[in-house]
Formats: C-alpha cells, sequence, structure tokens
C-alpha cells in the first residue's frame, strides 16, 4: 500500500509537527493502525490514501497536545487578517541559512507554523493546495503564509544572535 | 552538519531529506501493512465463505418454507378426501367388476373375505383420479381406503392424524401406489393393518 518513500514522507510530515523523530515516528505508526482497523471495503473507498494519513497523522498530534495542553494557541491562526501585505514567493530567496540555522529555527516555530512551513517549502504546494488541505480560503492561507514568512524573518534573527553566542562560547 | 548556506526553501529540502526512517523502523511498518492485507485476503475469502453458507442458508430455509407449505398442503387432501366419504356414506356399489380388473392389473389382492366391502368406485381428489373403497369391521366400525396410482404429486407426505370422528394415513405403498386411508374410533386397528396386509403383503404400516 505505501512504498518506502511514501512512508518517509509521512514521517517527515510527522516530523514537521512534532520535532522529535521518536515522536514522528509513533504517530506514522498510530495513524497506519488506525487506517488498517477501518473495514477494507472504506479503506478502499479512500483516494488518496497518503493524503488521508497525513491528516490522522494531524489529528493525533493535535489531539496529543491537546491532552498535554502544550499547545501555544498563539500563532498564525490568531493574526489580525484584515491587513494584507502583498505577498512575494521571492521574499526569501534572499535569506541565506545552514542547517544547524535550520535546526533552531524549527525549535523555535510552533507545530502549526512548522507544519505550514514544511507543505510550503519541502512539499512545495501551492496556496490553492495548503488552503484545500486545511479546508480554509485562499486569502486566509496567503495570509498565513505572509505571517509565516515574516516571522520566519524575526526568528532568523535571533537564531542568528543564539548561533554567534554558541560560536563564541566554542 | 552542513554548514553551507542556502536559501531558506532548499535549506529546509535539504533538512527534511536527511530524516528518514531507520531501516527497522521501516521493517516493521512495511511489515504491519503487509500483515493486515494478509489478514485482509484471510477475510475476503471469510467474507466469500460467509456469503455463501448465507445463499445456502438461503435457499434450504426457502425449501423448508415450500416444505411446510406443502406439509400444511396434506390435510386439505384428507378434507377433500373426508367429504367424499361422507358424500358417499349412503351409497352401496359393493365390488363392482371393473373395480375388480383395476385391482386386478395393480396387483392388489382381494380385500379378506370376513370384510365386507360396501362400496367402491373412481373418484378424483384434487383432480388425481383415485379409486375409493368402503370396507365394514367384522364386528363394528368403517374402513375408507383411496388407491392412487400413479406418479405421488408433489405435495403428498407420508402422514396421520385425526378428522372428526375418523383417523386418517397418508402413506406410500409403492412408487406408485399412494393410499390414503381413514378409519373409524371404534374400528379395530388391527383389522385395519391385517386388511391392508392381505391387500398389500409389501405395506410397512
Amino acid at each position: 500500500m505505501f512504498n518506502k518513500d511514501e512512508l518517509n514522507q509521512l514521517y517527515r510530515y510527522a516530523l514537521s509537527l512534532s520535532k522529535h523523530e521518536d515522536g514522528a515516528y509513533d504517530l506514522v505508526q498510530t495513524a497506519i493502525e488506525r487506517l488498517l482497523r477501518k473495514p477494507t471495503a472504506d479503506v478502499a473507498l479512500i483516494e488518496k490514501p497518503l493524503a488521508y494519513l497525513k491528516v490522522i497523522i494531524r489529528n493525533l498530534y493535535f489531539d496529543l497536545e491537546r491532552h498535554k495542553k502544550v499547545l501555544p494557541m498563539i500563532s498564525i491562526e490568531t493574526d489580525n487578517l484584515l491587513y494584507l501585505e502583498p505577498v512575494d514567493d521571492n521574499s526569501m530567496e534572499d535569506v541565506l541559512i545552514n542547517q544547524q540555522e535550520v535546526q533552531l529555527l524549527i525549535g523555535r516555530l510552533n507545530a502549526q507554523e512548522n507544519e505550514l512551513l514544511y507543505l510550503w517549502a519541502v512539499e512545495e504546494h501551492t496556496v490553492e493546495e495548503i488552503a484545500a488541505i486545511y479546508e480554509k480560503p485562499r486569502g486566509t492561507m496567503l495570509s498565513k503564509l505572509h505571517r509565516l514568512k515574516k516571522r520566519i524573518r524575526e526568528q532568523l534573527q535571533l537564531v542568528n544572535i543564539e548561533v554567534n553566542v554558541m560560536s563564541n562560547k566554542q | 552538519m552542513n554548514n553551507e548556506k542556502q536559501a531558506v526553501k532548499q535549506a529546509l529540502k535539504t533538512f527534511y531529506a536527511n530524516k528518514s526512517l531507520s531501516g527497522s523502523q521501516l521493517q516493521s511498518l512495511q511489515q504491519k501493512l503487509t500483515s493486515q492485507f494478509t489478514k485482509d485476503d484471510e477475510n475476503i475469502t471469510n467474507d466469500k465463505k460467509i456469503s455463501i453458507i448465507k445463499c445456502l442458508g438461503s435457499i434450504a430455509a426457502s425449501f423448508l418454507i415450500v416444505w411446510m407449505l406443502a406439509y400444511l398442503h396434506t390435510p386439505q387432501l384428507i378434507s377433500s378426501a373426508y367429504a367424499d366419504i361422507q358424500k358417499d356414506k349412503n351409497l352401496n356399489t359393493g365390488l363392482p367388476l371393473a373395480i375388480q380388473q383395476w385391482l386386478d392389473e395393480n396387483k392388489i389382492t382381494r380385500v379378506p373375505s370376513q370384510y365386507p366391502v360396501e362400496m367402491s368406485k373412481f373418484c378424483t381428489l384434487d383432480q388425481n383420479l383415485t379409486m375409493h373403497m368402503r370396507i365394514a369391521g367384522k364386528q363394528q366400525g368403517m374402513l375408507n381406503v383411496f388407491f392412487y396410482h400413479g406418479e405421488r404429486p408433489l405435495f403428498w407426505f407420508n402422514g396421520t392424524g385425526k378428522l372428526d370422528d375418523l383417523n386418517w394415513r397418508l402413506l406410500k405403498v409403492r412408487e406408485n401406489l399412494t393410499l390414503i386411508v381413514f378409519y373409524t374410533h371404534d374400528m379395530r386397528e388391527k383389522s385395519v393393518l391385517h386388511i391392508l396386509n392381505e391387500m398389500l403383503p409389501e405395506i410397512e404400516v
């Protein structure tokens, strides 16, 4: 049903949410178990099993976080959407980062931000596709992406400071 | 860790590309998927078996219903014969030649002489031609026998019962001979068996 690449794709998606490798594996495993618990006839009706599993992974993660009550409630969801600056897809092109900075950046963003970043940057979904995944209007997703990019710039400044401090310590 | 600076998108792609499931994790997930599909195959086979069993069950149930209807249908034949008995109770034809010939043709021995044949005639029961014979008991009682020669209709089943003052019995004697027997309560069963055994030695009552 799923080949190695697809399983890795699910794992990376789970990792964008959980940030932890073990947690990501648990999410994939639980999602697959849930899918397999469904009657065969129902599974056969699922048009895009991979996308379906991603939804399960997402729901699992946020359910788990809600139970833990550690889910940060301040996110791009709560931003004021009334004013939208024009979105430039190349706005991040001039920003260059290395892998250490990527890791620090991911650590600074919350799950929803990381998920959106993953879908946009790694899976290269269009705004329309992301809007379809979240079942939200395109405008809302444009706004979220815009604010995410803004937040990445802010966080990267902090990351640079952190990296410099770490370098000085070494 | 690679310290080369890349654009954010590319850097993120590189970061995630380096994250993969370990060999054992992959194996475990694939095993889970494979075992489930094997189970699914078994389930499909089981589902098929269940469908076949259900189908056979339905057929058996249908046959049972038909059989039950048929079983309930038998008394209608008996009622018809009973009505004929009532209709002909005052008829005294004895044993006409035509009936004697019919008995001979069908290899049925004559009634023992101590039991007088009061009436015998051909009659139709439920559109089936039968030979009706009324035989008096030695001292008391009355025996009515309907001989049906030919392939027994589908819904005629061996059975016994009571209808008003008469006991009845339907029994297959030969492949092409069926009897519908009525006898009054005061007729000795031993006499009934004696008469029938004399006429049809192969009979097993």
